[in-house]
């Protein structure tokens, strides 16, 4: 069952990595292939969908309010300067819709959602739930991963659509209370700078990075040893990891999505 | 004095190990382990943390497979299987794992159901009744509404133990039952193995450091030491033995 290779002895630390990549990656094909259970499955991704976003909820609102206010804020130093504050609104949503806000959700869930699964999955597994599973003959990935794996990404949806929201209500508090822009003027100018190609974007790199997030915490999680000691390891492995492959993928799919503009324009 | 049954020379081994090696990396668990295990036998396997006990009680249900040697249960190789050719034999070994091993989200019922769903496909009515009858034998009825972090660490380990006996397998595997017990639940959950036993004809295979409960209910005990069988025999054979660890674990009772 273990696909792992940190028992080996004495391998070279790129033989290591390269081992475990080639496990992470055999365990994803794992994963995947019980897309075509789906609907066996439903109740339980539902169910982690609305726990992961019940959970969420409130932090991405925040975040979202606040992240929505600076960027109207930074805007509007620039925008004043040319006397075009009525296009603070446009240009403060479309480089959250476009940039900040699936990078938001993607940090939000990997500090919370992330550290979550992994500490859930590793106490499962240090607890001897994991084997007791396959015991019972059932198989823990298609039982519990799976339904986690669709779920972070399902609802990494639902919380950018809110982020985004929650975003354009703080940039236009913001804009109300400190540049007395009223919010008729905020919302405006929004539909001018926002086009479908921003929209399928965000939408594209939400996924992406919501795809790595529950890729990492759950095999992390479920390869978890050690005890309580082992899952706190594996808790921050899985933060720090996440974080530096979100960062890694949007800095990809920054590249290729001006490349495509390029192509197009 | 051999590892062999002394009670009833005449069947067959249900179980056997023949030179069964593990390691870990460069540490080598298991050297070479020869053992047989009769049927409706209660046999206890002793050692020091660390002697590979837990390790050679998880090569039979498939968490763990041999680096070399072989592992018949009833005449099935059981070493080369694949994870999905184990379902069969979970379904007549069954494992009882050191600490209780619940869901922490299902109730005591959808504990105890997990395994008959999955691995008998059983549901309704037929399955209802199993439940209850299994909560029925170790007097945890009461208790079947419950999530597993309202009970006591008794009290799970009898689920546990629910949840595996519901399956009715052949042969019991018991991982550290009474570690972290007091004297009384210990008392009960030993009495627990000798009687279900004896009542479903079950083998049992007991891992364990407590020679007290190995005295009390084995009809055979094996010493493992270093990944080595280093004696077998009754208890009373046991307690006759010379050899200085023996002496030192007899000692303990």
């Amino acid at each position: 069952m273990s696909t792992r290779f940190y028992n080996d002895d004495n391998p070279s630390k790129i033989l290591l990595m390269l081992a475990n990549l080639g496990s992470a990656v055999i365990f994803l094909l794992k994963i995947l292939a019980h897309l075509g259970n789906l609907k066996l499955h439903q109740e339980d991704i539902f169910h982690q969908i609305w726990k992961i976003t019940l959970h969420s909820l409130g932090i991405i609102a925040l975040s979202g309010f606040f992240v929505g206010s600076i960027m109207a804020i930074q805007f509007s130093l620039q925008l004043k300067e040319f006397a075009a504050l009525s296009l603070l609104g446009g240009l403060a949503t479309s480089g959250t819709i476009r940039e900040l806000g699936p990078l938001l959700i993607a940090f939000m869930l990997s500090g919370r959602v992330g550290a979550y699964t992994t500490s859930e999955l590793g106490t499962m597994k240090v607890t001897d739930q994991i084997d007791a599973i396959r015991c019972l003959g059932a198989d823990p990935i298609k039982e519990i991963i799976f339904p986690r794996f669709i779920g972070i990404i399902c609802a990494s949806f639902f919380l950018l659509i809110f982020g985004v929201f929650t975003s354009i209500f703080g940039g236009m508090t913001a804009a109300a209370l400190l540049l007395q822009l009223s919010p008729q003027e905020y919302l405006r100018e929004i539909p001018r700078f926002l086009n479908l190609y921003s929209i399928l974007l965000s939408l594209f790199k939400v996924f992406v990075f919501s795809f790595c997030l529950a890729w990492i915490s759950t095999y992390i999680g479920y390869h978890t040893e050690g005890g309580a000691l082992g899952v706190g390891k594996n808790v921050v492995k899985t933060a720090a990891l996440s974080l530096s492959v979100i960062v890694f993928a949007d800095w990809v799919t920054s590249l290729v999505s001006e490349s495509i503009q390029l192509l197009f324009s | 004095m051999n590892n062999q049954k002394q009670t009833n020379p005449s069947p067959s081994p249900i179980i056997s190990f023949l030179q069964v090696r593990k390691s870990f990396g460069n540490n080598v668990v298991l050297k070479n382990v020869t053992l047989d295990i009769y049927p409706g036998e209660i046999i206890f396997i002793i050692g020091r943390s660390g002697s590979g006990k837990s390790v050679l009680l998880k090569h039979l249900v498939g968490l763990i497979r041999p680096d070399s040697g072989d592992i018949f249960f009833k005449a099935q190789n059981l070493s080369h299987l694949k994870e999905n050719e184990f379902f069969p034999i979970r379904q007549k070994v069954g494992l009882i794992f050191q600490q209780p091993a619940l869901f922490d989200s299902l109730t005591v019922y959808e504990n105890v159901a997990f395994g008959l769903q999955r691995l008998q496909k059983r549901s309704g009515k037929e399955l209802e009744d199993q439940i209850n009858k299994v909560l029925a034998t170790l007097a945890i009825s009461d208790l079947k509404n419950r999530k597993p972090n309202t009970l006591s660490f008794g009290q799970q380990k009898r689920v546990a133990i629910a949840r595996t006996i519901a399956l009715n397998p052949e042969v019991l595997l018991f991982d550290e039952p009474t570690t972290g017990l007091d004297p009384v639940a210990t008392t009960v959950v030993n009495g627990l193995i000798a009687s279900l036993s004896r009542k479903m004809k079950t083998t049992s295979v007991v891992v364990s450091h407590d020679m007290h409960s190995a005295f009390t209910i084995a009809d055979r005990i094996v010493i493992l030491h270093e990944g080595e069988v280093l004696v077998g025999g009754t208890p009373a054979e046991i307690k006759q033995c010379s050899h200085p660890l023996v002496q030192e674990f007899i000692k303990e009772v």
